[in-house]
């Protein structure tokens, strides 16, 4: 009994964290699969989603979900940032915006009203995925996250290996799963420029590839374009497609100002 | 001598095959493959299958080894003796190319437990080049249909086995292969710093697809996994591709095939200048498969082709 005590203090202390987000990255980490498994190697003190008493004091790491919406959501990065030693963006919204940053490129306020035709008293901001306002260590990309890749990092930091993601495209795995390709079938996959890791959940079932996990850091997005000009579609539905989980990360990229690729 | 068999005895032919053997031929599913089969009828000759046939010899997440506590045990595959039916012969080819660098056990025993039927195609496409890959006849038996029959060339005791019941050919028919599409000089040694290679280069999408469904492509990946109490643990290979920068990152994470450029050269270079100098064969097969796969369209053959036309041009 007493042994065990030991062992438990000398876990690493974890939160899990939500911003404006539907919780669905959080409700990720609880499916069975993996959820005992991380409860065993790791301490987690505070997760609001499921837990009443939630722990106040500092964080190892720090696990936050959802996209910057409110200035509300600003405030509670900051404290958390200033909590933990590690903060580990969870899913698409926190790791590129993920669907709400679409807002960006459309009209701000036409989208609200269609949302919310009623309340005149909300401001609408433009959705920003959360390194814009605190700085991130690690990234667990995908909508939702791929319960593989939490396991394996829980698993890397409480054996002190390193984490990476892989820096190849869908296609790659597409491939090796010989999934007939929808591209070359005329359909707008994004596969080529998508950074892989998800076992190429969405082609494998015949669905295209919505680029959830951003943009590929070796991505050749000009060529992308000229293909699918090539193939007859206007440039306005292929930065539609773009823009669906991870415009503002394109976008970026295309302009060679993202910073946080090469992580 | 060639055996004799009528085409629509070659079902009945099949099904002995398949009691005694695993048989493994091209079929039609979501994709086209080669497949371990049940029936004779499941065969699909049409067309060149999307999927090589090494996948049978060099299986994706293939295990190698398993550690328990301090327990480690390599991990052999459990083959039943195997015959593949309804090859091509760039398809054949190919494994003779895999025989010159794959020397592993796992792929020592699934090539020595392994009998090659080859067949000849009635419908190359206008991606084969098989022609102008100097191939050579590489079976146990190969399979040419004219005339109602199928004219049946031995290649080795193990083939001459499966058809001694057969009655012999009284006239030796061979056919020849038909591709529209040819390389016509494959000596590019000196053209690789020519900025013709940009062009191709530059609409690469490094997306694998050209090398993962290459029959000769061979390069791999191994990894090590184990469980975190570390009592237990995996190691697996896997294909990996030279187009993508993570196949030459190294420790401290360098790339040292950063540039697109000199990923897509490579892979030319490899199949048609490397290899051969070593191996005294081409690396590629003719097969065309890179070629149908690219989803831009790529065609290097074509590029190889401008070069000589050009030289050519310089020489007058
Ligand atoms: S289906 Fe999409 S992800 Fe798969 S190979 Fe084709 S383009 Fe790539
Ligand atoms: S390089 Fe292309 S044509 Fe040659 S063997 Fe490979 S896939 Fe076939
Ligand atoms: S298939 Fe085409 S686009 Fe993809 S890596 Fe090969 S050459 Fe490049």
């Amino acid at each position: 009994m007493k042994q065990k005590k030991e062992n438990t203090t000398e876990k690493l202390k974890i939160g899990l964290y939500g911003i404006s987000g539907c919780a669905g990255c959080l409700l990720t980490v609880i499916y069975e699969d993996c959820f005992t498994e991380i409860n065993e190697l790791v301490d987690i003190k505070a997760f609001p989603l499921i837990k009443e008493d939630n722990y106040k004091g500092p964080l190892d790491y720090c696990f936050i979900e959802g996209t910057v919406c409110f200035d509300e959501d600003i405030i509670t990065l900051k404290k958390l940032r200033k909590r933990s030693k590690y903060i580990v963006a969870l899913g698409a919204c926190s790791h590129v915006g993920g669907v709400p940053s679409m807002k960006n490129f459309l009209n701000k306020d036409k989208v609200m009203r269609f949302v919310y035709p009623k309340y005149n008293h909300l401001k609408s901001t433009n959705p920003t995925p959360i390194n814009k306002h605190i700085k991130v260590d690690y990234y667990l990309p995908q909508c939702p996250p791929s319960k593989k890749e939490i396991l394996e990092f829980v698993q890397a930091i409480t054996s002190n290996r390193p984490f990476r993601l892989t820096e190849d495209p869908v296609c790659f795995e597409c491939r090796k799963k010989g999934n007939p390709c929808l591209l070359n079938q005329g359909q707008l996959c994004l596969g080529p420029i998508t950074r892989g890791g998800c076992d190429a959940l969405c082609p494998t079932n015949d669905t295209i590839c919505y680029g959830c996990r951003g943009p590929c850091p070796d991505a050749n997005i000009h060529a992308f374009k000229e293909l699918l000009k090539e193939k007859g579609y206007t440039q306005k539905e292929l930065v539609a497609k773009m823009q669906t989980f991870a415009g503002l990360q394109f976008k970026e990229f295309e302009e060679e100002k993202s910073t946080w690729l090469e992580k | 001598m060639q055996k004799i068999i009528k085409i629509n005895s070659l079902n009945e032919f099949l099904t002995n095959l398949i009691k005694d053997y695993t048989v493994i031929a091209p079929v039609k599913e979501r994709t086209t493959k080669f497949k371990a089969i049940l029936d004779p009828k499941q065969i699909y000759l049409d067309k060149i299958t999307k999927i090589p046939l090494k996948k049978f010899f060099l299986p994706e997440e293939e295990l190698l080894l398993a550690f328990k506590e301090n327990k480690i045990t390599e991990v052999r595959p459990k083959t039943k003796p195997t015959i593949i039916f309804g090859a091509r012969k760039c398809d054949l080819n190919a494994i003779n190319v895999l025989d010159k660098v794959m020397k592993d056990p796992n792929y020592m025993h699934r090539r020595k437990n392994t009998i090659l039927i080859g067949m000849y195609c009635t419908h190359p496409d206008k991606y084969c080049f098989c022609e102008s890959m100097e191939l050579i006849n590489f079976y146990d038996l190969f399979f040419y249909p004219y005339n109602g029959h199928y004219y049946i060339s031995i290649g080795s005791k193990k083939g001459e086995a499966l058809v001694k019941h057969l009655p012999s050919a009284k006239k030796e028919i061979t056919l020849k292969f038909k591709n529209t599409k040819k390389i016509k000089n494959k000596d590019i040694a000196a053209d690789y710093q020519n900025t013709i290679w940009e062009t191709d280069a530059n609409k690469c999408l490094s997306c694998s697809a050209c090398t993962v469904v290459c029959p000769t492509c061979n390069c791999f990946d191994i990894k090590d996994k184990s469980l975190i109490n570390k009592k237990q643990g995996r190691r697996t290979r896997s294909s990996a591709s030279c187009q993508l920068k993570s196949f030459s990152r190294v420790a401290g994470g360098k790339a040292f095939r950063d540039s697109r450029l000199s990923r897509f050269k490579h892979f030319v270079y490899h199949k048609i200048v490397y290899f051969k100098n070593r191996h005294k064969i081409y690396m590629c097969v003719g097969c065309g498969r890179c070629l149908r796969a690219c989803p831009t369209h790529i065609d290097w053959t074509k590029t190889i082709n401008i070069l000589s036309k050009t030289k050519k041009i310089q020489k007058k």
